[in-house]
C-alpha cells in the first residue's frame, strides 16, 4: 500500500488555486525531494496530508487512511518554521514531544543532542536560529514513524548546518519509512533523494527516480531543476 | 491525551500564574501583619499606602492575566507559531478545544479562591484569629440559615455560573477562530468577530427575553419565590434556562469548531 496517495487532490484559498487537481502515489521505504519555488504548493501538500488544510476537492490519504488523529501518531512531521513553546527548556520539551509519540525514542533524543553538545537545561527562545532547528530536527527524527515529512528543513541555515541536518535525517530515519523533504535547495540533498517531485503553479511537472532522470536529462537534478523553473 | 494536554496547559498557566498567587497570598499577610503590629500610624506610612496599592493591583491582575492567558492559549498557542505543534499531535481538534476550555476553567476556579484567600488572609493576620472563629461561626450560620434551606436554588445558580463561564470561553473561542481566517490583521478580526457575534447574541436575547413567560419566569427564579408561570413550577423554568444557555455553547462550540478544524488557517 502507498504511503501516500493523493486522488484528484485540489486546494483553493479563494481565487487561488495551491494544488490543482494531483494525483500522486509515494511508496514506503523511499526518501523522496519535494521540490518546487515558492507558492508552488509544497507547504500546502505537507499541510494537508498533517490534516490542518481541507481539500476542496478530491482526497488524501495516509497509509489508505484520511488523515487524523490516527495517521498523525505514525506521522513525524517538521514545519517550516519554530513550532515548539519557546519558555520551555529542552529536557522539558523532549518530555512534552516524547510524551504525545509512542513512537518516540528519548534514548536516540538524548544522544543527538549530547553528539550536538546542546545543553539540555537551556530555554529554547534563547539559542541561536540554526540550533533551536536542529532541535526540531532531533526531536522529529528521534520518531520511528511511517512517514516523514520535512518541510524546508535545511533553508536558513548555514552550510554546516546543513550537512548535520542531512547527516541526521539519513542516519535516523526508519529505513522502511516514507521521507518526503520538501525544498527548494536541491543542490544539498539530491544525492539522498530516491525520487524527486517538481511542481509548478500547483501542478506535478515532474516525478521521477533521481537517478533515471540524472541518466535521461544528463545533467544533476540540481541543473534541470533551474532549467524547469528559470525565471 | 487530554490528561497530557490540560498537564501541558497548566504548566503554561502556572509559569505565569502561581508567583502572582504567591506574590498577591505573601503580600495579603505583611499587610495582615502590618495592621496587627503597627495600628497607630500604618495608615500615614508610604510603605503601608504603597503595600496597599500593590495589593490591588495583584488582585486586578489575577482577573486580567487569567483572561489574557486565556484567550493566548487559543491565539497564540492553537491559531498561531505553536498551532504547528499542537495540531500535529494524534488527537481530534475538538480534543485540543476541550483541554483549552478545561484548562481555563481550572484557572477560573484557582484564581477566584486565591483572591477571596487574599481578601481573608489580610484579617486573619491582623486579626489574631479571634475574628477568624467569629467568621467561621457567621460562615456556619449562613449556610444553616441561607444555603442548607435552599440547596436546590444554590446547586441551580451554582450550574448557571459554570455554563455562564463555558459560554463567555466558548464564545471568545468562536470569536477567534473567525478572526483567524484573516491573513493579516487577525487580533483586529478577532475582536470585530467579537463584537459581531456579542450584537447578534444581545438582538437574540432582547426578542427571547421579551417573552412574558421566561421574563416572568427568570424573576421567579431571581428571587426563589414559588414560580406557577403558565403551569411552568421552579425547576421546569430553572431546566428552561439552564437549556438556553446550553444552546449557545453548542452554537459557538460548533462555530469555533468549525474555524479551527474544518477552516484552519495558521499564522
Amino acid at each position: 500500500m502507498a504511503a501516500i496517495t493523493c486522488s484528484n487532490l485540489t486546494k483553493k484559498f479563494g481565487k487561488t488555486t495551491a494544488l490543482d487537481h494531483i494525483d500522486l502515489e509515494l511508496e514506503p521505504g523511499r526518501i523522496i525531494g519535494l521540490a518546487g519555488p515558492n507558492g508552488s504548493g509544497k507547504t500546502t501538500l505537507i499541510k494537508l496530508a498533517q490534516h490542518m488544510l481541507v481539500p476542496t476537492e478530491g482526497e488524501i490519504l495516509i497509509d489508505g487512511k484520511a488523515p487524523g488523529p490516527e495517521t498523525k501518531a505514525h506521522l513525524a512531521y517538521l514545519p517550516d518554521r519554530d513550532f515548539l513553546p519557546d519558555w520551555m527548556k529542552i529536557d522539558g520539551l523532549v518530555k512534552l514531544y516524547g510524551g504525545f509519540y509512542e513512537d518516540f525514542s528519548r534514548e536516540t533524543a538524548e544522544q543527538m543532542l549530547t553528539n550536538l553538545d546542546i545543553d539540555k537545561n537551556m530555554v529554547f527562545k534563547k539559542m541561536s536560529k540554526g540550533t533551536r532547528e536542529k532541535v526540531q530536527l532531533i526531536l522529529t527524527m528521534s520518531r520511528k514513524a511511517d512517514v516523514y515529512l520535512l518541510d524546508e528543513p535545511i533553508a536558513g541555515v548555514d552550510p554546516a548546518a546543513r550537512d548535520y541536518i542531512i547527516r541526521t535525517i539519513i542516519s535516523n530515519y526508519n529505513p522502511e519509512a516514507l521521507v518526503l523533504i520538501s525544498t527548494h535547495l536541491i543542490s544539498d540533498i539530491e544525492n539522498v533523494l530516491d525520487e524527486v517531485i517538481f511542481l509548478k503553479s500547483g501542478t506535478i511537472v515532474l516525478h521521477e527516480n533521481t537517478d533515471d532522470l540524472r541518466t535521461r536529462m544528463n545533467k544533476s537534478v540540481d541543473e534541470y531543476f533551474r532549467e524547469v523553473f528559470r525565471c | 491525551m487530554l490528561r497530557k494536554l490540560i498537564a501541558y496547559e497548566m504548566k503554561a498557566y502556572g509559569r505565569i500564574l502561581v508567583p502572582i498567587y504567591i506574590a498577591l497570598l505573601a503580600l495579603a499577610a505583611i499587610l495582615g501583619l502590618s495592621l496587627k503590629f503597627l495600628p497607630e500610624w500604618t495608615t500615614q506610612n508610604v510603605f503601608f499606602v504603597f503595600a496597599v496599592l500593590l495589593y490591588i493591583i495583584l488582585l486586578l491582575s489575577v482577573v486580567v492575566v487569567t483572561t489574557l492567558l486565556a484567550i493566548n492559549r487559543y491565539y497564540g498557542n492553537l491559531l498561531g507559531r505553536e498551532g504547528y505543534f499542537m495540531f500535529s499531535l494524534p488527537v481530534r481538534s475538538s480534543t485540543l478545544m476541550v483541554s483549552k476550555t478545561l484548562s481555563a476553567m481550572i484557572w477560573t476556579a484557582f484564581g477566584t479562591i486565591v483572591g477571596f484567600a487574599a481578601v481573608a488572609m489580610v484579617s486573619i493576620v491582623a486579626f489574631n484569629g479571634t475574628d477568624y472563629i467569629e467568621f467561621k461561626q457567621a460562615l456556619h450560620m449562613f449556610y444553616k440559615e441561607i444555603i442548607s434551606p435552599n440547596i436546590g436554588h444554590v446547586i441551580f445558580w451554582i450550574a448557571i455560573m459554570i455554563l455562564v463561564l463555558v459560554t463567555v470561553i466558548v464564545r471568545v473561542y468562536a470569536a477567534v477562530a473567525i478572526g483567524s481566517q484573516w491573513s493579516g490583521h487577525r487580533l483586529l478580526g478577532s475582536v470585530l468577530a467579537y463584537v459581531g457575534i456579542k450584537i447578534v447574541e444581545t438582538i437574540i436575547a432582547s426578542v427571547i427575553s421579551s417573552v412574558d413567560f421566561l421574563k416572568n419566569g427568570v424573576e421567579h427564579l431571581m428571587w426563589n419565590s414559588p414560580a406557577d408561570v403558565n403551569g411552568f413550577t421552579n425547576w421546569r423554568l430553572q431546566i428552561v434556562v439552564l437549556a438556553i444557555i446550553a444552546v449557545q455553547i453548542v452554537i459557538y462550540w460548533v462555530l469555533a469548531w468549525y474555524f479551527t478544524d474544518r477552516r484552519l488557517n495558521l499564522e
